[in-house]
């Protein structure tokens, strides 16, 4: 650079004593305002979907519309027009006005026009109006922090009151911006910016990173239910209070009807401490009525027919003396369902029983193994004589539990030992609905072995009437790992489990063979089978075979290939049996991982958990659970970490191929937007350059230019200051000396002489010289010519003479 | 381009600047920063070999100032009296008379400080510092633009007293002159023919009475940003926290720096520091006050200029400007 061209700079008059920064002048900068009022436009954008409940209408479009232009308008006006000032202390009345504004209108709006909302839609409504006003204001550094959190809260808290997808992805968005905001901030106060800061340790983002990063943490977890359950817990509800609101968004309208209170406590999940209760409540085969509806009849004319031989079997199979109820029959012929129930909700919980720990989980209540092309006949019960009960009772870590035979050290498929809990509520059984490979049972205060009496086949009964209400029943049980059973063998010899109705048995057969054909005999062969039921058969739980059909379960399997549950259960029975595999059919209860309640931790199952399944027996006499209705599972042992990893990334494999369009989509558009990422910053930062005031042209021009050096590859180090970078370009450039040190001074002038008159157009003029002179291309080519390591100046025992080096006047005489 | 008219202060620094570029051949930089350290209401150490132009140098500026000069040759046997003056007995008039020494003078040339004893060295540190002696109890003030160049021979310590770290940071800078280039040599050799050096001496003064404690003044109001003055504090802390520094700079060490770092970018023609000023100033005024475990302090001060990052020059700067 010509130091010829040099001329000591004009006699200004410099002001006595240079201005401080006014905390109160602190503005932030503009990205981390406008990401400010990105996250509270998005938050409120997702209050306005919760608020919508799904029914979208014109004026709230209008309305959140109207609130994202005037917040990012007003925002950006308020800048313009605030820079040096102080922050006016009108602000204070007016945020407080905005948060109150809310519920001093909703009188009004209730008594004008008859519309209303809850009370949690009204803290929500108030704490957005004051997430609008805050980020009206963010630019004033002391408002940043406060501005963020409350976007932070009312995005949690509107989505805890959320139900439709989109608010997830909206919440996705929401994160991601939030995570932007943190690395702005933090790069800000690194860069000096914010002096204020300076002197303290940076904790103004602690608390909102914080904050952030839980919420991240609760969504990914894999818990994120929970984590709403419990949100939901700290935002004032409108039901569950004792009032009625008939703005209430939940319920049916009567807020007392949610709880009853102490005196008919059955919405409680298995806890030890809860009172006795009896009640008239519905038996268990009034529950098989109401779900299947009634069995069909056999008419008059049928009765004076010659019974099948099917039915002579049942005669000679079970005594009928031995048949406890009358009804312990189970006919797959029922009527079609009517018209369609109302779900009548009464005053209490309508679950039958809560169950505490992993689900799914097929709780056993009958056990039928004969069946005679329409009817299952139930398992015969133990005869106190001939089957001694091989129950006694252990204590363990202070409990009485009925030990029942645990067969885990003689059969190597069944996994670790696991507890559930089940707490009758309204069912009329003395059975324990307990799941498959039960070897313990507890109950509180029950000590001796005499209260218990055992069931058909591995069930458990209590010796009395019901079971108790109210009183959690402590199971302990295995479950079964299917990836061991294929050594294990499977003939079988109990008859009673391989009779197939004869009329039944060749297209049964015919069927069985077919899909069993290629798959070796055991565990694999059984698992086709099921899975031909599974993935081309439909579940219909209304379905009704036409009564004229003579076999329900052959219309199923050759006809329709619909039906409901037992449909499913009784092919598989009847395929595998057909196969020479022992098999039965069991009913009793599904907890569905669907129902879980994550505020009570347990799930509720009611009567519409009412199911069938089948279960096929080893050739050791062990029996495992079969699953052959789709949308039903089995319980697995549970999976240790890397498998559950390995299952992980093989479901988001599966998730991600079927999504492969998508997916595609996003990493084309993820692609060009990296791979011209220099170009997008580069034409956003001339933007931005455009825009900006006349009296800090320099400045943006340089954030252009840096920018432009830097991707290019040119290197600096952190000491280098803009004018030594000049410099080393006028080195390489030197007929453009005198544009580059008019732009180094105009850009200190901007920076450092802050307190001298700002000169028009000189600022404009030399950043469009630069931004000219230094294009994408120009700074490509100087990154290729320049020296990396330039020397740094000495002084003292050598002259400096490179130009580079030092910037001072020369004056001739 | 930015307007560049001139001044009567920017005339007659560039006519002072051009006398003692005169005087000294091809050493510009010196010239800067000996008219920094003026500028700054400093002093100045040079550290260097006899014959380089010290004497001529001191007695040229003072010419050019129109102050008065003296200068001291240090020697083990000079005694703090010799410095400050002392009071003699006047027979005639029955009283003492203090005798000014050569420390009243406005510029003063000490010559190899380091010979001088320690108690000697401090009567002369003192004044530097406070600008006034105390002889007999009384106190004597010492001339406003009073102006100290002490030098140091880099070689032949035998028999030396070394400046202590304290009182080596009294000194706004350290210079070393150097050997002139041949082609400057040969323009010396060229001026001296037939020309002697009484005449830069006896040339007229460049500044009037005042001016230059009116330059001073104005050197003092050059604007330095808050982020400047952070960049300085990062700077000085990096120095005391270096595990090879035994000594950091001082809090006076610091006030100096922005001081010479505004004079600087007075002399640049500039009322507002940028950070290559300070960058600029850094290694004259880091090298005469920095403790470190080697010789020589060079390569760790451009260390701490590499490293430390400069201020950002963004835009939340520029819009408090006011107008």
């Amino acid at each position: 650079m010509s130091d010829s061209s040099l001329r000591p700079a004009p006699a200004t008059r410099i002001l006595a004593g240079s201005s401080r920064n006014n905390p109160q002048l602190e503005v932030v900068s503009l990205p981390l305002q406008m990401l400010t009022v990105t996250l509270a436009i998005v938050a409120l954008l997702i209050l306005a979907v919760v608020d919508a409940d799904g029914s979208l209408s014109v004026p709230l479009v209008i309305w959140f519309s109207l609130q994202a232009i005037s917040l990012a308008m007003g925002a950006f006006w308020l800048r313009r027009r605030s820079v040096g000032r102080s922050i006016p202390p009108a602000i204070s009345p007016f945020l407080l006005m905005l948060a109150i504004s809310s519920f001093l209108w909703e009188p009004i709006a209730r008594r004008l026009f008859a519309v209303g909302r809850p009370l949690e839609m009204l803290v929500m409504h108030a704490l957005g109006a004051a997430v609008w006003g805050l980020a009206l204001v963010s630019l004033w550094q002391k408002n940043q922090g406060i501005s963020v959190l409350l976007s932070l809260f009312l995005a949690a808290f509107s989505l805890s009151a959320a139900h439709q997808l989109v608010v997830q992805g909206l919440a996705a968005m929401f994160a991601l911006i939030a995570i932007s905001w943190l690395t702005v901030r933090y790069w800000d106060q690194l860069s000096g910016r914010l002096r204020g800061q300076s002197t303290r340790s940076g904790h103004g983002f602690l608390v909102p990173g914080l904050a952030i990063l839980f919420v991240l943490l609760a969504f990914t977890g894999g818990r994120h239910r929970e984590f709403m359950a419990t949100l939901n817990g700290f935002l004032p509800s409108s039901g569950g209070t004792g009032d009625s609101s008939p703005h209430a968004r939940h319920g049916i309208g009567n807020g007392e009807m949610l709880v009853a209170g102490c005196e008919n406590i059955q919405s409680f999940g298995p806890i030890d401490d809860a009172p006795f209760m009896t009640d008239d409540k519905p038996s268990l085969y009034d529950v098989f009525d109401d779900t299947y509806e009634e069995p069909v009849k056999p008419s008059s004319m049928d009765r004076s027919i010659a019974l099948m031989p099917d039915k002579d079997m049942v005669k000679t199979e079970h005594m009928h003396t031995q048949v406890q109820k009358a009804n312990r029959e189970f006919s797959t012929a029922r009527k079609p369902s009517g018209k369609q129930r109302n779900d009548v909700r009464n005053i209490n919980s309508d679950a039958l029983f809560y169950v505490s720990g992993r689900t799914p989980l097929h709780l056993r209540l009958e056990l039928y193994d004969t069946f005679d092309g329409i009817n299952w006949t139930a398992e015969p019960g133990p005869i106190s004589s001939s089957e001694p009960p091989d129950m006694k009772m252990v204590k363990e870590s202070g409990r009485d539990w009925l030990r029942l035979p645990d067969r885990s050290k003689n059969w190597e498929f069944l996994g670790p030992a696991e507890t559930h809990a089940v707490k009758i509520i309204q069912l009329e059984t003395n059975v324990i609905p307990a799941p498959l490979h039960l070897h313990g049972v507890h109950i509180a205060d029950v000590d001796r072995p005499d209260l218990y009496k055992p069931g058909p086949q591995g069930l458990v009964r209590m010796d009395r009437e019901k079971l108790a209400e109210l009183v959690p029943i402590h199971l302990a049980s295995r479950t079964v790992d299917h990836t061991k059973l294929v050594q294990e063998p499977w003939n079988g010899n109990e008859q009673r489990y391989q009779k197939v109705p004869e009329s039944l048995r060749p297209e049964l057969t015919r069927i069985a063979q077919e899909w069993g054909a290629g798959s070796p005999r055991g565990w694999t062969q059984i698992e086709a089978v099921i899975c031909q039921l599974r993935e081309h058969f439909h579940y219909d739980h209304e379905f009704r075979e036409p009564d004229k059909a003579t076999s329900p379960v052959l219309s199923f399997l050759t006809k329709s290939h619909r039906g409901p549950d037992y449909q499913f259960a009784t092919a598989a029975a009847m395929l595998l049996r057909a196969l020479n595999y022992s098999t039965r059919v069991v009913s009793g209860f599904y907890a569905s991982p669907g129902n879980y309640d994550a505020a009570s931790r347990h799930t509720p199952v009611r009567k519409s958990d009412v199911h069938f399944w089948t279960e096929v027996r080893l050739g050791n006499g062990a029996w495992v659970t079969l699953e052959p209705t789709p949308g039903y599972e089995v319980l697995l042992p549970p999976l240790g970490l890397w498998r559950t990893i390995e299952l992980a990334a093989w479901r988001g494999a599966i998730a991600a191929w079927r999504r492969r369009l998508w997916l595609c989509a996003s990493f084309l558009l993820v692609g060009c937007l990296l791979w011209f990422r220099h170009l997008i910053a580069d034409n956003w930062f001339i933007i931005n350059w455009r825009l900006c005031p006349r009296q800090r042209s320099a400045v943006q021009a340089w954030k252009i230019l840096s920018y432009r050096l830097r991707v290019n590859g040119w290197k600096t180090t952190q000491g280098t200051t803009p004018r030594k970078q000049l410099n080393q370009i006028a080195a390489v450039l030197p007929e453009y000396s005198n544009t580059l040190q008019d732009f180094s001074s105009q850009l200190e002038r901007e920076v450092f002489g802050r307190h001298l008159p700002f000169e028009t157009d000189n600022g404009n003029r030399c950043s469009d010289r630069m931004l000219l002179l230094l294009s994408r291309s120009a700074c490509r080519d100087l990154a290729r010519h320049r020296d990396e390591k330039p020397t740094p100046p000495k002084f003292g025992h050598s002259s400096c003479t490179s130009s580079a080096c030092l910037h001072r006047p020369t004056v001739s005489v | 381009m930015l307007a560049t008219a001139t001044t009567p202060e920017t005339d007659s620094i560039a006519l002072l600047r051009k006398r003692l570029n005169t005087v000294l051949q091809g050493k510009e930089e010196v010239v800067h920063f000996v008219l920094v350290t003026l500028l700054a209401r400093g002093h100045l150490l040079l550290e260097d070999r006899p014959g380089l132009g010290k004497t001529t140098l001191a007695k040229a500026l003072a010419s050019a100032l129109g102050k008065r000069f003296a200068r001291i040759q240090c020697t083990p046997d000079l005694l703090p009296g010799d410095i400050t003056g002392f009071s003699i007995f006047n027979q005639k008039t029955q009283e003492f008379e203090f005798r000014e020494g050569p420390v009243f003078a406005e510029v003063l040339l000490a010559d190899e400080i380091n010979r001088a004893t320690p108690r000697t060295q401090s009567a002369l540190l003192e004044a530097m510092a406070e600008r006034q002696v105390t002889v007999d109890a009384q106190r004597y003030q010492l001339p406003a633009q009073f102006f100290v160049i002490a030098t140091q021979n880099p070689l032949d310590q035998h028999g030396t007293y070394p400046l202590p770290e304290a009182q080596l940071d009294r000194f706004a800078m350290k210079l070393s002159i150097g050997y002139p280039e041949p082609e400057d040599e040969r323009k010396m050799l060229a001026m001296a023919v037939g020309d002697t050096e009484e005449t830069f001496i006896d040339s007229e003064p460049i500044f009037p009475p005042q001016r230059l404690v009116q330059l001073q003044n104005e050197v003092a109001r050059v604007h330095v940003d808050s982020r400047l003055q952070d960049y300085l504090i990062a700077l000085a802390t990096a120095t005391r926290n270096h595990p090879h520094v035994s000594l950091g700079v001082s809090p006076r060490g610091v006030l100096t720096w922005q001081r010479t770092a505004q004079a600087h970018a007075f002399l640049d023609g500039r009322n507002y520091v940028i950070p290559d000023d300070i960058q600029a100033t850094a290694l004259p005024v880091l090298r005469v006050r920095l403790g470190v475990d080697h010789d020589d302090a060079t390569p760790l001060i451009h260390e701490f200029l590499e490293t430390i990052p400069v201020p950002h020059y963004d835009a939340s700067a520029a819009e408090t400007r006011k107008f």
